[in-house]
């Protein structure tokens, strides 16, 4: 069971994880802070349980995270690391074979394709716009943070007792889920997982593949009859 | 990446329940994000509520970049998307119609593998391994290598290379501006013998045919219907259409060549002895123009003495095509004229005598008279010429005392400086002499798989301290750079004005820039004020460029941005002068014996000279265009590369069944420089003593995902040979074995 909390939170870092790196990531990973924040929250979720929803084995990996750059005495370099490694698996590579970011690769092998004219649609219903000079629509940087957007309005129905507010939200992390990110991030996170040389990014895909499984789990078995008339109401629209 | 959101018309519909909730959404959508520490760093706040959104089609027009024909076109965007690319009717060169390449620009804007920021190499040379940087940063970088060359070595030091676009120009000024000869384009790896054949016969290469009046055209080697000069393929299919005959030279049966009245399997390097018979009937039978002959041209005697013995029977041997066929096609051309013309081609049959047999295709059409004859030649008034566009008071140019590395004009006294000889030039580096050259700057250009002999280019490059490339795609030159500025596709970016005649077309952005990438303008602008060339490169941006630009023209850039074009009247006077007949040749008359060719020491009139044929058993290896890639920069293209996904090599049945070839099968293909690897296509379509294949595959950088590692690139074993008149790259002179990979 994710709580709200804790699925923003676990939003936050992945955001964080897959954004272009920066030098304060840098120095969270290496002084071990990042994996701890991370164990932190996946030891939240799963408090009084006597199963964790996370493998023991992706937890120990996270926590040992910070070894990788244990002779790399300079954040800096933590840096420079991880940015080539950014550049060669997102952004660009020549030798070798590396990840694309966005959903449109994955269904029709271009950028810009359905995929990220549909998001493009989502966003606009909820009064959002791509950044100009950020990543595209259907990046999947992008489609965290609109989970996280949506997360955030869950929380802030739940907070309020907006029951209306509440399901249609609901609704639309399922169709977002289902028609987006279970369609493409299990590959995506493979493909890391596969050609990344840094252990940070094949840890951080592995996290990322059993987030979202939960998080798709766990819309599924709080769908109420009501939310089905919702669904079929913001779908058909 | 932002969208363009327009008003839906008001009245529509009352307020749904949906439109109720979303409404609720977006009005907590401010706070939803600012709750976010450090906020949302790809999604914003919309300007508009999402019920005032709708789907709306624009369409802006634009000018292609899928080869250097630069067709018109009009961009349909919805939200920000670009979904189709229709040629724009109001445009010369496209006239509504684009070709297979400009229906699929759309893929080179979303083209996955495109460059997406700035990057620095941070491993060896060659390993591939780069970091990014910021724009600053590679500037920087770029700058403070350049300056350190020219302190050290001189400006001559630094070589600079790009290809045909409308950011050429400033290029050149970016090279002059810092003080460099060492120019390469890729004029001498293509056209150079076309354009001094034809300067130095009627002063100008700027020629066109008049296909709308034509009953009658020669091609040689060119192939116009799958090397599309869109304008010039529309209009040789409506003169087909209407009845013209056309006679295509060309030792493989192209797509023209199966439109064609007649086709001549002509062996290569044999076209000028063609050429010279058609001359020798023309003058011996008397169908020349007599009255133009001597009121236009010069040089006659002198032409009539060389080819008397210039038979139909003497040229059959050389160019194997019958004599009576020959003379066929003489009294027909003569029949025809003034409306019929030989068309100038581009490169002839690529050999070293390439730029005699432009002259004596060039001296065909003088001797009928067909100059600016209905059907015949006319001057084209294509690019540059015409409109006259402002531009910037700057101050003179560096002098450069320093000689060129590609050996004009010491070695090539006749080639344009403009035009140089670039595969010269990179042996120049390789050799290090007369100077060494440290640093190559290339834009928009991929010399590792352009020039002849990759692996001396590649040998070249190792002998520099710096290259740099700019460019949109990471290509094969891109991957063996120190640092490659990724520029903004066609699509996204603002571009020099381009100038059609009297008509001036703008190339704008139709959407904004994908990723972190940058006009070639503001690049060299950029990259100018490091190296401290403020006064070259005053222009705040891209639109105070073109502005400049405009103060000479009666028309705003807002105007030229919703109409893209602007005609100005042509006046009368213009209209007359382009009636007189005058030569800017040293006489001031077409000259059929060059005096400035006798000057320094080439043959006046056009002399057969034999070339080598192949050694038994071997093959001319010949190369050439399909409809669907532009040399090397479209086979990453996924639209495009569907149609044709790698090159193969194109055999005769005879000397596939003597080598035991079967159609598909994988076979090597040999000169004395290297072997690559083909599938074969055997076919009757091409002489049984030549194969042939399409430029442009066997990229060996991985990131072109789509076409890494498909095909083979014929510069892996096409000798560097050179036309010493023109500087031509003589590719057809390369001979080859071919035998199957594989029992």
């Amino acid at each position: 069971m994710l709580y709200l909390t804790t699925r923003i939170e676990m939003l936050e870092l992945l955001i964080t994880a897959f954004s272009r790196p920066r030098e304060v990531l840098a120095r969270e990973i290496a002084e071990g802070s990042f994996s701890t924040r991370i164990v932190n929250r996946i030891a939240s979720c799963c408090e009084g349980s006597s199963r964790c929803c996370f493998p023991k084995d992706l937890i120990e990996t996270i926590r040992k995270l910070p070894d990788e750059f244990k002779e790399v005495q300079e954040d800096r370099k933590v840096l420079t690391i991880l940015d080539a490694e950014y550049l060669r698996l997102f952004v660009n590579d020549f030798p070798s074979a590396w990840v694309q970011p966005y959903e449109s690769w994955y269904h029709e092998g271009r950028t810009m394709g359905k995929a990220a004219l549909e998001c493009l649609e989502l966003y606009q219903r909820d009064g959002l716009a791509p950044v100009e000079g950020g990543e595209l629509p259907d990046h999947l940087v992008t489609q965290l943070e609109y989970l996280l957007f949506l997360t955030l309005l869950e929380k802030k129905a739940s907070s309020e007792e907006d029951v209306a507010l509440y399901r249609m939200t609901r609704v639309k992390e399922q169709h977002f889920y289902e028609r987006h990110i279970m369609t493409w991030f299990p590959t995506c996170c493979a493909r890391v997982q596969t050609y990344s040389r840094v252990s940070f990014y094949r840890v951080m895909a592995r996290f990322l593949r059993n987030f979202i499984v939960l998080g798709n789990r766990n819309l599924h078995l709080h769908r109420s009859g009501f939310d089905e008339g919702v669904a079929h109401d913001y779908k058909t629209a | 990446m932002t969208t363009k959101l327009r008003k839906r018309s008001p009245g529509k519909g009352g307020m749904t329940r949906r439109r109720f909730m979303e409404g609720s959404a977006a009005s907590v959508a401010a706070g939803i994000l600012a709750s976010r520490l450090g906020g949302f760093e790809n999604l914003a706040l919309a300007k508009q509520r999402a019920d005032e959104v709708s789907s709306y089609l624009r369409e802006i027009p634009t000018v292609c970049e899928m080869c250097v024909w630069r067709c018109g076109l009009r961009a349909k965007v919805r939200d920000g998307v670009v979904v189709k690319l229709e040629g724009n009717p109001d445009h010369p060169h496209s006239r509504g119609k684009l070709c297979p390449k400009g229906n699929a620009g759309i893929m080179a804007l979303y083209d996955p593998d495109r460059l997406k920021t700035p990057m620095m190499r941070v491993g060896e040379r060659g390993e591939g391994t780069f970091r990014k940087a910021s724009w600053d940063e590679a500037l920087d970088y770029v700058a403070e290598g350049m300056k350190k060359i020219k302190e050290k070595y001189g400006p001559q030091a630094m070589v600079m290379s790009s290809t045909h676009n409308l950011a050429q120009l400033q290029f050149e000024n970016l090279m002059q501006a810092y003080g460099t000869p060492n120019y390469g384009t890729q004029r001498s790896l293509c056209f150079n013998a076309m354009v001094m054949g034809f300067t130095m016969t009627y002063g100008t290469s700027d020629v066109g045919g008049d296909y709308a009046n034509t009953r009658y055209i020669i091609y040689n080697g060119r192939n116009l219907l799958d090397g599309i000069a869109n304008s010039e393929t529309q209009d040789l299919i409506a003169a087909i259409q209407r009845g013209a005959r056309v006679v295509v030279l060309d030792p493989r049966f192209t797509k023209t060549a199966s439109k064609a009245y007649r086709w001549f399997p002509v062996r290569p390097g044999g076209d000028l002895a063609f050429f010279m018979a058609l001359n020798h009937v023309i003058l011996r039978e008397g169908w020349y123009d007599v009255d133009f002959v001597e009121k236009h041209t010069s040089g006659f005697d002198i032409l009539v003495e060389e080819l008397e013995k210039c038979t139909p029977r003497w040229a059959e041997e050389k160019c194997d095509i019958p004599a009576e066929q020959i003379f066929e096609v003489a009294r027909e051309f003569a029949e025809a004229a003034p409306r019929a013309f030989a068309h100038p081609n581009w490169r002839a049959s690529n050999t070293l005598n390439s730029f005699q047999t432009e002259r004596a295709i060039a001296i065909l059409n003088a001797l009928v008279g067909n100059w600016k004859q209905p059907g015949g030649l006319l001057p084209s008034g294509g690019e540059g010429g015409g409109l006259q566009l402002g531009c910037y008071a700057q101050p003179p140019y560096p002098r450069t005392a320093a000689m060129r590395l590609d050996g004009v004009p010491l070695k090539y006294p006749l080639v344009p400086l403009k035009l140089g000889v670039f595969q010269e030039l990179r042996d120049a580096v390789l050799r290090g002499k007369p100077y060494p050259a440290k640093g190559w700057l290339i834009f928009r250009q991929n010399p590792l798989m352009s020039l002849s002999d990759r692996a001396r280019t590649l040998e070249a490059f190792r002998k520099l301290d710096l290259i740099v490339t700019i460019d949109i795609l990471p290509n094969d030159t891109a991957y063996y750079s120190d640092v490659i500025l990724p520029e903004s596709t066609y699509l996204e970016r603002y571009d020099p004005l381009s100038v059609v005649g009297n008509k001036v077309f703008l190339r704008q952005p139709v959407v904004p820039p994908l990723y972190d990438t940058k006009s070639a303008l503001e690049i060299f602008k950029l990259l100018g004020e490091r190296l401290g060339l403020y006064d070259f490169f005053q222009y705040r941006d891209e639109e105070d460029y073109i502005k400049t630009q405009l103060k000479t023209v009666r028309i705003s850039l807002d105007r030229l941005k919703q109409n893209g074009y602007y005609e100005e009247a042509v006046h009368e006077a213009a209209a007359d002068r382009e009636a007189e007949m005058v030569f800017q040749t040293p006489g001031g008359k077409i000259e059929l014996a060059s005096k400035t060719l006798e000057q320094v020491g080439f043959d006046a009139v056009p002399k057969w000279r034999e070339l080598p044929r192949p050694d038994k058993g071997k093959f001319y290896l010949l190369t050439g265009k399909v409809a669907q890639m532009t040399q090397s920069s479209t086979q990453n293209n996924q639209w495009l590369s569907k149609h044709i996904p790698e090159n193969t090599i194109w055999i005769h049945p005879r000397a596939a069944a003597v080598r035991g070839i079967k159609d598909g099968d994988m076979v090597f293909v040999e000169s004395r420089i290297g072997r690559i690897q083909l599938k074969a296509k055997v076919t009757e379509g091409i002489r049984p003593d030549c194969v042939w294949t399409t430029f442009g595959y066997g990229h060996r950088s991985k990131g072109l995902r789509t076409t890494y590692a498909r095909g083979a690139l014929s510069s892996d074993i096409h000798q560097s040979l050179t036309d010493p008149v023109s500087g031509s790259q003589a590719l057809s002179q390369t001979t080859v074995s071919v035998y199957k990979a594989s029992v």
